[in-house]
């Protein structure tokens, strides 16, 4: 997994791309709470993205209740199919703004 | 209670005692008290008799005198004519008035008048007025009424009589009565009784002295005999029930005294049993159970019962002392037999465990076919046998078979020809030849007719192409699209038996997916409690219906019919796949594993579809993730065994780990209404999602999951 992470404009950029599994969401968790992003707006691009497992969804879940405490938008771009079915499966798609 | 009632020989000598001296006090009181009965019934009689006698000597002799003394006139003379008169006179009222029923105290009194009034005359004037009763008699004949009452007072006389006989009318006209006139049975001078026909015979006909023996008392009866001639009779009567009553506080002494006599003597029987007969039985049959305890114990030593009489009790004890000796001495040569049979028993089981270890315990993997095995020996050692290698020409070898018994003979000569078919099959020989130059080789030497069936396989990868001989074996099944069929149909010899008997091998075009099971005769004549075969149609059935991996079904399919039923035989198996396939054991897994599996696997169905491939990686993750976060926290050497097979574009990847136990598919996936606060559960509901299909099994303490997955866009 390679990730990049920018603040420009209240907006945290985050760009991943490869897998999305136990041990490299791990590593972006890791990464994110290095970075000082309170209270600004997430723009997820999931371009190169493989694949996301329930480690991942995870992950994306808990960005996404603190957005919502916050009164904040998470935003979620350029999902490959596996990842549409996954969230899909889970129940995801309902509640995410992807796009 | 029980032990209360339990019939012991001393309760039985102490009934029997009682019994016999009840019935000696029986027979002795009987005895006793008839021979007390008519002892005193003779002399009762006798008195009786005497009494009679001497009244009337008495009489007689009153008679001959003029004059007696006091009185008026001479008794019988005087008194019995001047009582004839008034009788004479007054016969039919007599009659009327002495045979008249007393029944109430009027009746007497009346009865009373009457004769007073009657015989007023006949006791002088000067008894004139007075009313009549003994004394009146009295004062006329003191003699003869004292020497009645004299004779009369003896113990059980009621009285005494004197009256004379009117043959003509047979009344007994009473002249005096010794008995108290207020008496009901008081005979009144001058009345009458009508006379009884065995008195008539014998006292008045024949004027003898005579006795009877009534109900409860006797009558004695003597003629009054004056210058030859019978004038009157006396009579007496004597109560037997007085008497035995009287005696009857003797009777009870002596009913006593016999008791207690008999309880004394059965006490000293008892003792005498007891000290003599019972003291031997005890001490032998407490031997006995010393004996037994200590046996119980584990100890086995004889005990002496020490009984000095010399009776059949001493005969019965020798015998089981020496009993005891000879079991002690068997007892013994079983123990060192048994020590011998553990030996050998424990040198078997690690002969079973050296035979088992000389099969191979890994699957094979070529490029296109996979090879397993599964071996569950019965008891005994068995003779079951398998292999598989690549042969030195690069073919892909398999074989196996079942040597005929059980026990050493058939392991050794399992050896034997496990050996000579693989040194064979590496030499890169045919199918028919491995067959014919091993039957050949087991031919040699072999004296305890030993056999062996087997079925032999090469399979040549590069051309799809199975050549097999079978030996005599079971027919394997071909799992193709879902239908299971029989091959092999024509059998050659057995190995072993015929020395130059021909092998003729058969050919198989193998398709891609295609499954042979071999198995040897342990799993279609495995029997369940009925008795009944588990048999080929359930082979057939299983193989057809079976889910995850086919062995581990075919097994537990065998078992779950078989139920409590003991496994007799071993029941072995080898399946041939034609599927690719990759084995990766993890030990110890941890989260930087799963990459490593998940670049191995991708590697390993290279070439299909990219998305579905992600979708197969995302259940890898999901997998490995929770088998590193939970499932071995309690496990000292953690390991997965991961198989993945590709049959054309379906993937079925199989996850054996040694963890806790426990069914992923019965975990509970939380209700989607609020996602955002889902914690577990995600995962799996993704596994079920992405997979074609799931099983999980738990098969000899491991647990077994199996996915399958179309990799095909």
């Amino acid at each position: 997994m390679q990730s990049t992470i920018k603040k420009e404009n209240g907006v945290l950029n985050v760009a991943v791309s490869g897998r999305l599994d136990t041990v490299t969401s791990a590593e972006l968790k890791g990464k994110l709470d290095e970075i000082e992003y309170e209270n600004v707006d997430i723009d997820f691009d999931f371009t190169g993205v493989e694949y996301i497992s329930s480690a991942g969804l995870r992950l994306v879940i808990a960005l996404q209740k603190e957005a919502t405490e916050t009164g904040n938008k998470l935003v979620i771009k350029n999902i490959n199919k596996v990842v549409a079915e996954v969230f899909k499966v889970s129940g995801l798609d309902k509640i995410l703004t992807i796009v | 209670m029980k032990k209360f009632l339990k019939p012991t020989i001393r309760k039985k000598i102490v009934l029997l005692s009682a019994l016999l001296s009840i019935l000696l006090i029986a027979v002795s009181v009987t005895v006793s008290s008839a021979i007390f009965v008519s002892r005193i019934k003779k002399d009762a009689q006798t008195q009786c008799r005497t009494s009679c006698e001497m009244l009337g000597e008495y009489l007689s002799e009153l008679e001959m005198q003029t004059t007696v003394s006091g009185s008026m006139a001479p008794f019988i003379t005087y008194y019995k004519q001047n009582l004839n008169d008034i009788y004479a006179n007054n016969r039919e009222e007599i009659e009327e008035m002495s045979l008249k029923e007393i029944n109430s105290p009027d009746d007497l009194a009346e009865k009373k008048s009457f004769f007073t009034e009657l015989t007023s005359g006949l006791f002088g004037s000067g008894m004139m007025g007075l009313s009549y009763d003994k004394s009146s008699f009295r004062n006329l004949y003191p003699e003869v009424l004292a020497e009645m009452e004299r004779l009369a007072s003896a113990e059980g006389f009621i009285n005494c009589k004197v009256f004379y006989y009117d043959a003509e009318h047979n009344n007994m006209v009473f002249m005096c009565d010794s008995t108290y006139t207020t008496s009901v049975t008081y005979s009144y001078p001058g009345s009458i009784e009508k006379t009884d026909e065995k008195i008539k015979t014998d006292v008045i006909l024949k004027g003898g002295v005579a006795d009877f023996s009534l109900d409860d008392y006797f009558m004695g009866y003597a003629p009054v005999v004056i210058e030859n001639e019978t004038v009157a009779y006396v009579s007496f009567k004597y109560s037997i029930d007085h008497l035995v009553n009287n005696e009857k506080e003797f009777i009870w002494m002596l009913v006593g005294i016999m008791l207690g006599a008999s309880v004394v003597i059965v006490l000293v029987y008892l003792f005498l049993a007891d000290r003599w007969l019972m003291k031997n039985v005890t001490k032998l049959s407490d031997a006995a159970r010393k004996f037994t305890s200590h046996m119980n114990e584990g100890e086995i030593v004889p005990v002496d019962a020490e009984i000095r009489t010399n009776d059949e009790i001493k005969d019965l004890s020798d015998d089981f002392f020496a009993l005891q000796n000879k079991v002690a001495a068997y007892s013994e040569d079983i123990a060192k037999k048994s020590a011998e049979e553990e030996r050998i028993l424990a040198e078997l089981n690690i002969a079973s465990k050296i035979q088992l270890q000389s099969l191979p315990d890994k699957p094979l993997s070529t490029d296109s076919a996979r090879i397993s095995s599964f071996i569950k020996p019965a008891k005994e050692v068995g003779g079951d046998l398998f292999d598989y290698f690549f042969t030195d020409e690069g073919k892909v070898f398999f074989t196996i078979a079942d040597v005929s018994g059980k026990g050493v003979p058939a392991a050794l000569f399992m050896m034997r020809g496990k050996e000579i078919i693989r040194s064979c099959a590496k030499a890169g020989m045919s199918a028919a030849k491995i067959a014919e130059t091993a039957n050949a080789e087991l031919c040699k030497n072999n004296k305890e007719g030993l056999f062996i069936t087997a079925f032999i396989g090469v399979y040549d990868e590069k051309a799809k192409r199975l050549t097999y001989v079978r030996a005599g074996h079971e027919q394997p099944f071909l799992l193709r699209d879902g239908v299971a069929e029989k091959i092999g149909e024509e059998s050659n010899a057995l190995l072993g038996v015929f020395d130059d008997a021909p092998f003729i091998s058969e050919t198989l075009e193998i398709r891609s997916g295609d499954k042979i099971l071999l198995y040897t005769d342990g799993l279609n004549e495995g029997i369940n409690e009925k008795n009944e075969e588990f048999g080929y149609d359930r082979i057939k059935e299983t193989l057809e219906n079976a889910s995850g991996e086919i062995l581990a079904a075919a097994y537990e399919a065998e078992k779950a019919f078989a139920g409590a039923a003991e496994q007799f035989d071993d029941i072995t198996m080898v399946l041939f796949e034609c599927v690719k396939s990759d084995t990766i054991a993890l030990h110890s897994p941890t989260y930087d594993d799963i990459p490593v599996v998940t670049d191995r696997i991708n590697a390993f169905v290279q070439g299909l579809d990219p998305h579905k491939i992600s979708e197969l990686d995302v259940i890898l993750d999901e997998i490995l993730n929770n088998y590193v976060s939970y499932a071995f926290d309690a496990v000292k050497k953690p390991q997965i065994d991961i198989e993945a097979r590709l049959d054309r574009d379906v993937v079925q990847l199989s996850f054996v780990d040694n963890g806790a136990l426990f069914d992923p598919l019965q975990q509970q996936t939380p209700a989607a209404t609020n996602v955002l606060d889902r914690q577990g559960g995600l995962g799996i509901t993704l596994v079920k999602s992405l997979s074609d299909s799931i099983h999980y099994r738990v098969f000899e303490g491991k647990n077994h999951l199996t996915i399958t997955k179309t990799l095909k866009g």
